[in-house]
């Protein structure tokens, strides 16, 4: 009876505290219950409604719309920066008996560029689907383009896609079939569906291997064949950006022409194995990766030491040489994790200078630090708070170093504090790539610190890859660090460790 | 008393924490007041149901203007667009679970284009709601949690009097729910796609649907429409009855079953049961027969939605909350002493219920019912 009693009671008061404090405290870390639960579950969505399992995705570096290295971007405003810029190509296996779709039976491709534009992309997609010698090598309109086609893979069809329309033609042009276009997240990225219901495309469904040539031009409605002319040489080929396999580069490929001679480049296909299903292994072997993974995770504690020793210096030498100078004091005081003096110090000049937005940016991330400790109904309330500092902070920037310390203070909270609450990962993703970009103008502009500002660009973009992906967006999320893997390749290894452990990670978690 | 105001400062901790912490609008002190109005009430007053009922249907109502009004903003249409499909963005609902859950042991995949984490209608965040609700209120989740009940629950109190009698036949709506869920089941995996979703949930109407391209699409557009003419306007105002819920709903049929995990349950004193039948005529969810109550089975059928109605219209105080783990029949153990008294208050079923029930029903609003008021002032204030 004892027992019965005793039974009781444990299990009411368990159901006590459930109630009482389970419910609410499950909702607070549901973000984190969730990450982790899908973290072993691994839950896709159904493949037929996003366009198919992928085949292929091609990373084309950031910032090369340039076509052969000189070419001058569009000045008309209708040309935002970026709107030309290829970063990622991806093709899907076709799909058939697709469900919720206008098209049951489809072949998708996805185009992504660095900026948005609604209407003012003429893009060209030249596919060798057979592997035989039986296509073309000229392009679709005779000196539209400026380029031709390697020889051993003629095109069997062309997408012509311009802003939200496109076609497919074959090489022979007896074939013509409308496409379904649909352009998403503020038209930076084209969604391109081929419809299969035609009984001659159908042969893709089986295909394994087919050739790419994608070629981004600007738009204009008195261009040959849509392109903008570029008004350089009658030979300059009128792309911006394309797509080359390994090996070859942009500039070296459109630069080929030869007006003496009546020379146009030759455009080099990528290859697609239509039934990869996966990404290819970015890695070697396990045992490699582990063995790097070590070396920069070392090296990387190395100089998380050496930033936190040279920072502790760098405060002391800021308290006894400059004392007049608070804010430089106060930034010293908060690199070297001197939490409590930083807000101390920041707090003063706020007092001083409510504008200032370097206190406003530092302030912020403080405040939000300090939510960290703090009950999560204080917490909530200091979040908002920091993001009151850090907004304005961004509002009240007005030259490069302010606006980097902004973005980054306002990125880092984003990037920490839980999506599932605060719904703040993308914007985080936006400030690291707006940060990205102004030490990439930095280390354009010929400072002896390139090198340094280019490794801050790449751990901005790391950072904005991480928003991504805590938002879901794996596929940004990979533009992201593969930008950055490409910006650290040729800097120094101990320098560049954090980023390039931070892009090893990703890969290990893509093979995985 | 030291109980209820336990409760209610517990209760306000939780509404402050989900609704007015970290915002500044009047929106969310507003709906934040509202809700613990309700709170206040119902455990002052004891009468869960009445406020319940005001609850649910003005969550439903707001969670409506605020979901059209998200959809507006975003892409300016209820129709689903093409791109909000391939970006896998439709909202992920919780009626989809038990038809994603066999296609996804054949392909792997969720049958449904919603995004799979980072987002409040995730498929993983509506799981990981399903879960919890289920281990604690159960199918509770209808009559305190579910955004689209509230509609019938309004409507079918529009009526004063009760138009059409379904108590004879309560087991076979019953059963026809049961073999509606199986068949939209079979039918989902069949198609390896969310059927209910795309030709049969009436609530397309209060949230999204497809666009009219075609003649499917046409059919599929008058068919919810029908249905929800039919299931959620006309027949519960006959019967005063949630008729889609009881006789339609694949969720509702599910969550009876995953009902046997909860934490609490309703418990007819068969000693005290003068068999009346009040509590048969009210219940809304066609969850307590004649054989219920001559059959003695001291709780309720299958359905029953924990929504109070029995309660508070028995005349003899017969029906009370219970934990899952007393036995039939049995109650708790009498208290020996004043502090075994007042540990006893504390552990009362009922109130534990209410507050787990109310703490589901002011999280899964807190973002929605602020928002709709924000919209419904600036009517008002000039703009949409």
């Amino acid at each position: 009876m004892k027992n019965k009693k005793s039974g009781y009671y444990v299990h009411a008061v368990f159901i006590f505290l459930t109630a009482v404090f389970g419910i609410s405290s499950f909702f607070i870390f549901s973000d984190i219950i969730g990450r982790s639960l899908q973290s072993v579950i691994k839950l896709k969505t159904d493949p037929s409604f996003t366009g198919g399992r992928i085949a292929a995705v091609f990373y084309d570096p950031v910032g090369d719309d340039h076509g052969y290295g000189g070419l001058s971007y569009p000045v008309s405003k209708n040309f935002p920066a970026g709107a030309l810029d290829l970063v990622r190509y991806t093709v899907h296996e076709p799909v058939y008996n697709a469900q919720w779709s206008k098209l049951s039976d489809y072949w998708q491709i996805d185009l992504e560029f660095t900026g948005s534009l609604r209407y003012g992309r003429n893009i060209r997609i030249y596919i060798d689907a057979d592997g035989n010698s039986q296509g073309a090598l000229q392009t679709k309109t005779e000196f539209a383009e400026g380029v031709e086609f390697d020889a051993s893979f003629p095109w069997d069809y062309v997408l012509s896609i311009q802003n939200n329309e496109g076609t497919l033609q074959s090489a022979d042009g007896l074939l013509i079939v409308q496409l379904n276009v649909v352009q998403t997240d503020h038209y930076k990225k084209l969604a391109v569906r081929i419809p299969l219901e035609n009984h001659l495309l159908q042969t893709l469904y089986s295909i394994d291997v087919t050739r790419h040539y994608v070629c981004v031009g600007g738009w204009s409605p008195a261009g040959r064949d849509g392109f903008l002319d570029v008004s350089e040489s009658a030979f300059t080929p009128k792309l911006f950006d394309i797509l080359v396999p390994d090996g070859k580069t942009q500039e070296q490929v459109l630069s080929a022409w030869n007006e003496d001679t009546f020379e146009v480049p030759v455009l080099y296909p990528v290859a697609v194995i239509m039934k990869a299903s996966l990404e290819k292994s970015q890695l070697n072997s396990a045992e490699e990766s582990d063995e790097l993974q070590k070396k920069l995770e070392l090296a990387a504690a190395k100089k998380s030491g050496e930033i936190l020793k040279n920072s502790t210096e760098a405060y002391e030498a800021a308290v006894r040489e400059s004392p007049q100078d608070m804010e430089k004091i106060a930034v010293a005081a908060f690199n070297a994790e001197k939490y409590d003096e930083a807000e101390k110090l920041f707090d003063q000049l706020l007092m001083k200078n409510p504008d200032s937005a370097n206190a406003s940016a530092y302030k912020g991330s403080l405040i939000a630090l300090r939510s960290s400790k703090a009950s999560p109904l204080r917490a909530v309330d200091m979040v908002a708070e920091s993001y009151r500092y850090l907004d304005r902070s961004i509002s009240l920037a007005d030259d490069p170093a302010e606006l980097i310390t902004a973005f980054l203070n306002r990125g880092n909270v984003s990037k920490a504090v839980p999506d599932i609450v605060f719904g703040k990962a993308l914007q985080g993703a936006g400030d690291f790539l707006a940060a990205g970009n102004e030490f990439k103008k930095l280390a354009a502009s010929g400072t002896d610190d390139r090198k340094n500002y280019l490794n801050s660009a790449a751990s901005a973009y790391c950072n904005a890859a991480i928003c991504f992906e805590i938002a879901g967006k794996k596929e940004e999320a990979g533009t992201w660090f593969r930008e950055a893997d490409r910006m650290t390749a040729d800097l120094d290894f101990e320098e560049t460790s954090e980023v390039r452990l931070m892009v090893l990670r990703y890969f290990k978690k893509v093979d995985r | 008393m030291a109980v209820k105001i336990f409760f209610s400062l517990c209760m306000s901790a939780v509404v402050y924490f989900f609704i007015v912490a970290g915002k500044s609008s009047p929106a969310e002190w507003i709906y934040a007041g509202f809700l613990m109005v309700l709170f206040v009430q119902m455990i002052r007053t004891g009468d869960f149901s009445k406020y319940r009922r005001i609850f649910q249907f003005t969550f439903a109502f707001l969670f409506a203007i605020s979901f059209i009004g998200i959809l507006y903003d975003e892409r300016g249409s209820m129709a689903i667009a093409e791109d909000s499909i391939q970006n896998s963005e439709i909202p992920f609902c919780h009626i989809t679970i038990p038809l994603t859950m066999l296609p996804y042991f054949i392909t792997k995949t969720v049958i449904f284009p919603a995004r799979i984490i980072g987002h409040f209608a995730s498929v993983i965040s509506m799981l990981l709601i399903w879960f919890i609700v289920t281990i604690t209120i159960g199918r509770g989740w209808c009559s305190w949690v579910c955004f689209y009940g509230g509609w019938e629950d309004g409507v079918s109190r529009l009526s004063k009097k009760t138009r059409f009698r379904l108590l004879s036949y309560n087991k076979d709506i019953r059963a026809f729910q049961f073999a509606f869920l199986f068949f939209i089941i079979l039918v989902s995996f069949a198609f390896l796609s969310s059927v209910y979703c795309e030709w049969f949930c009436p609530f397309k109407i209060v949230t999204e649907f497809s666009q009219i391209t075609d003649i499917p699409g046409l059919i599929a557009t008058v068919m919810f429409i029908g249905l929800f003419l039919g299931l959620v306007i006309v027949m519960p105002f006959l019967t005063r009855k949630r008729f889609q819920c009881v006789s339609f709903c694949p969720f509702g049929a599910f969550q009876s079953f995953a009902d046997r995990l909860s934490s609490f349950r309703i418990s007819i004193d068969t000693d005290k049961c003068s068999g009346c039948m009040k509590c048969a005529s009210s219940c809304p969810f066609c969850a307590i027969d004649k054989d219920t109550i001559t059959g003695k089975k001291g709780r309720p059928e299958i359905t029953c939605a924990k929504c109070g109605e029995c309660i508070a219209v028995c005349p003899e105080k017969a029906i009370s909350y219970q934990f899952s783990f007393v036995r039939k029949g049995c109650s708790g153990p009498e208290a020996e002493s004043k502090t075994g008294e007042i540990i006893q208050m504390f552990l009362e079923p009922g109130t534990l219920f209410l507050f787990s029930a109310f703490t589901f029903s002011v999280i899964i609003s807190s973002k929605f019912g602020p928002d709709a008021l924000m919209r419904i002032f600036s009517i008002f204030t000039g703009g949409l």
